[in-house]
């Protein structure tokens, strides 16, 4: 019997020929260390502790991306001992205040390429499936282990594979196609398991679409979300490495000339289960809190005539140069935005926002009353750039509405994709572009 | 492995990280003080902003796919630090997992935690995977520690464990 994708990685790290499902494997090798200036303060903290001073993963990746630009002067504090740490140890490469989303950047300058075995302290790092790399969250203390052996454990996942086919209707996005799944499956409905992300729809879908579904992965409990190689990555990982001269280049060849097409599930490889979904019934879904798993479609949504206060376009679910176009398109058909309601947009790097300043989409969200933030997570963690008062309402593109995620504890949060959240930025509710039209 | 009796409360379903603890307590001195702050068991939040020593040794009880959400180790440290001597749930999540294997703390599976009563006093047992419930006089019976996981547990967390073998011992 031939293997999933997921064990072939693994087995492939691990120097044996073949590894199954349930298996526990004790020394498996990472190619990239990453986590945010948090995450990476806490595991430098956590090597103090116990007296670790020895050499350092150097293929480590921090990114100051979480609190920054710094919402304190504790958070300054911590983005200036990760600096340190990283030009102690000599490391790779540091993403600076800015520069972008870890998820994102690391795609887009093919710091993590595919066929990677990515190591993340932040759970969201699932999102490199969208190229093929199995990114894995974890710990603090679980990522300083790897960072001085540049080993892990892992329990062999079992695969599931979901396959997308029909004709997607007008308006739905992959995150309507994701939340949809979590919903299906249950916010714990692939725990410890791969998902594979296949079929027509999926072959159709750009990077950055995989992009949003990969990283939401993560809601539904999976250690990874992963979409086979195909021409579409390749196109990806080749048209970045050449933008930034594959600056940070890890292997000894060039990305573009290293093979890539095993990377992928054999025919007769055995998946715990497999689900197909027909998109061409979904809807544009909204996740009402407190849960991403809280789904409901939008024709429900409008019949509840839910007010927002504030809508968010971007954060690395939704941050992309598609999105924010997508966004931009529905408030020049039908803007500006409403008076009472603060938009703001948070590109996912300071590519996309360059890309988008080239190609006007930022000039149409200014003039239809967007305020543009620097990449950062903060609006989305619910620390600074855009955090909601009491009983306050947000529509928000990005992955998660847990309780006191946005602000204070009573405010709430709809999950929605970029032109549903542009729709009600217009309307004043949550509500289709569809609407708009009528 | 030792044994962990102490008092129980109980928690739902899908408990996420930022129930436990919210993300943008991150940076702040003493987050502690707002531990399980969101979670449908506002009672625990109450009794322990009002009493603080004295939920040493109490033990979590909750349902499926605790700790679910983002990897931020202090939904899991910071039951360390206030004393929290064990979680119970029918399943953990699977980051909040492995961070209680990486730290060394207990994360207990167990089928029959809806037995389990507020306030109950149960007694955990690993090596023989049992809970005793003191108060009703019942037991049941915990998941297997998987073997490979022990030895990482009796090394005292992942970071020992991976420095033994550096220095091969």
């Amino acid at each position: 019997m031939g293997m999933t994708f997921a064990e072939k990685i693994i087995a492939s790290h691990c120097g044996k020929e073949k590894v199954v499902p349930g298996e526990y494997v004790s020394d498996v090798k990472v190619d990239i260390i990453t986590g945010s200036e948090y995450t990476i303060n806490w595991a430098i903290e956590a090597l103090k502790e116990y007296g670790y001073e020895g050499k350092i993963f150097k293929n480590t990746v921090p990114a100051l991306d979480h609190f920054t630009p710094c919402n304190t002067p504790k958070s300054a504090e911590i983005c200036s001992v990760v600096r340190k740490f990283v030009k102690k140890n000599d490391l790779r490469y540091l993403i600076e205040v800015g520069e972008g989303i870890e998820h994102q950047v690391l795609m887009e300058k093919t710091i993590v390429t595919p066929g990677d075995i990515q190591f993340g302290a932040d759970s969201h790092t699932n999102q490199s499936g969208a190229i093929s790399a199995f990114g894995i969250g974890a710990g603090s203390t679980d990522v300083a282990s790897a960072m001085i052996s540049g080993l892990i454990w892992l329990r062999v996942p079992e695969t599931y594979k979901i396959a997308y086919y029909g004709k997607l209707q007008d308006f739905v996005e992959p995150k309507d196609l994701i939340l949809f799944t979590i919903k299906k499956l249950g916010v714990n409905g692939a725990n410890y398991k791969a998902v594979e992300f296949s079929g027509p729809v999926i072959r159709n879908m750009e990077t950055e679409g995989r992009s949003t579904m990969c990283n939401m992965s993560a809601e539904m409990g999976a250690k990874a979300g992963y979409v086979p190689f195909d021409h579409k990555t390749e196109k990806f990982v080749k048209e970045s490495a050449e933008r930034f001269n594959n600056v940070t280049r890890l292997y000894d060849t060039e990305v573009t000339s290293r093979d890539f097409s095993d990377l992928k599930s054999d025919s007769d490889a055995h998946f715990s289960k497999f689900i197909k979904i027909n998109v061409t019934d979904i809807e544009p879904q909204v996740a009402y809190p407190p849960s991403p798993g809280n789904t409901h479609p939008i024709s429900e949504t409008e019949k509840d005539r839910i007010k927002v206060n504030q809508v968010t376009i971007g954060t690395c679910t939704n941050g992309g140069i598609s999105d924010l176009y997508n966004a931009a398109k529905i408030l020049k058909k039908y803007g500006p935005k409403k008076n009472d309601i603060r938009v703001l947009v948070s590109p996912a790097s300071v590519y996309v926002y360059s890309e988008c300043l080239k190609n006007g989409v930022i000039q149409i969200l200014l003039e239809n009353g967007c305020v543009i933030n620097p990449p950062s997570c903060g609006n989305c963690i619910g620390t600074h750039l855009g955090v909601l008062g009491p009983n306050e309402i947000e529509a928000s593109t990005a992955n998660r509405n847990f309780p006191g995620r946005c602000g204070d504890s009573t405010a709430e949060r709809y999950l929605v994709n970029p032109e549903v959240a542009a729709a009600t930025a217009i309307a004043g509710y949550i509500c289709s572009p569809e609407r708009l039209r009528k | 492995m030792r044994k962990m009796k102490g008092k129980v409360w109980k928690f739902g379903n899908n408990i996420d990280t930022d129930q436990i603890i919210e993300a943008k307590r991150v940076n702040e001195t003493n987050p502690e003080k707002y531990l399980m702050g969101q979670t449908d068991n506002k009672r625990f939040l109450e009794y322990y902003q009002k009493q603080e020593n004295s939920i040493k040794g109490h033990i979590f009880i909750a349902g499926e796919n605790f700790g679910c959400g983002s990897s931020r180790e202090n939904a899991l440290t910071l039951m360390k630090k206030v004393g929290i001597a064990a979680i119970v749930a029918k399943s953990f999540a699977r980051i909040y997992y492995r961070n209680g294997v990486a730290v060394g703390f207990p994360l207990v599976e167990c089928d029959y935690v809806d037995e389990i009563s507020q306030g109950d006093i149960i007694e955990i047992d690993l090596n023989n995977r049992k809970i005793y419930n003191r108060t009703k006089l019942q037991e049941y019976e915990i998941h297997n520690i998987p073997s490979f996981i022990r030895q990482i547990l009796d090394a005292g967390g992942i970071i020992p464990y991976r420095m033994k073998i550096l220095k091969g011992e």
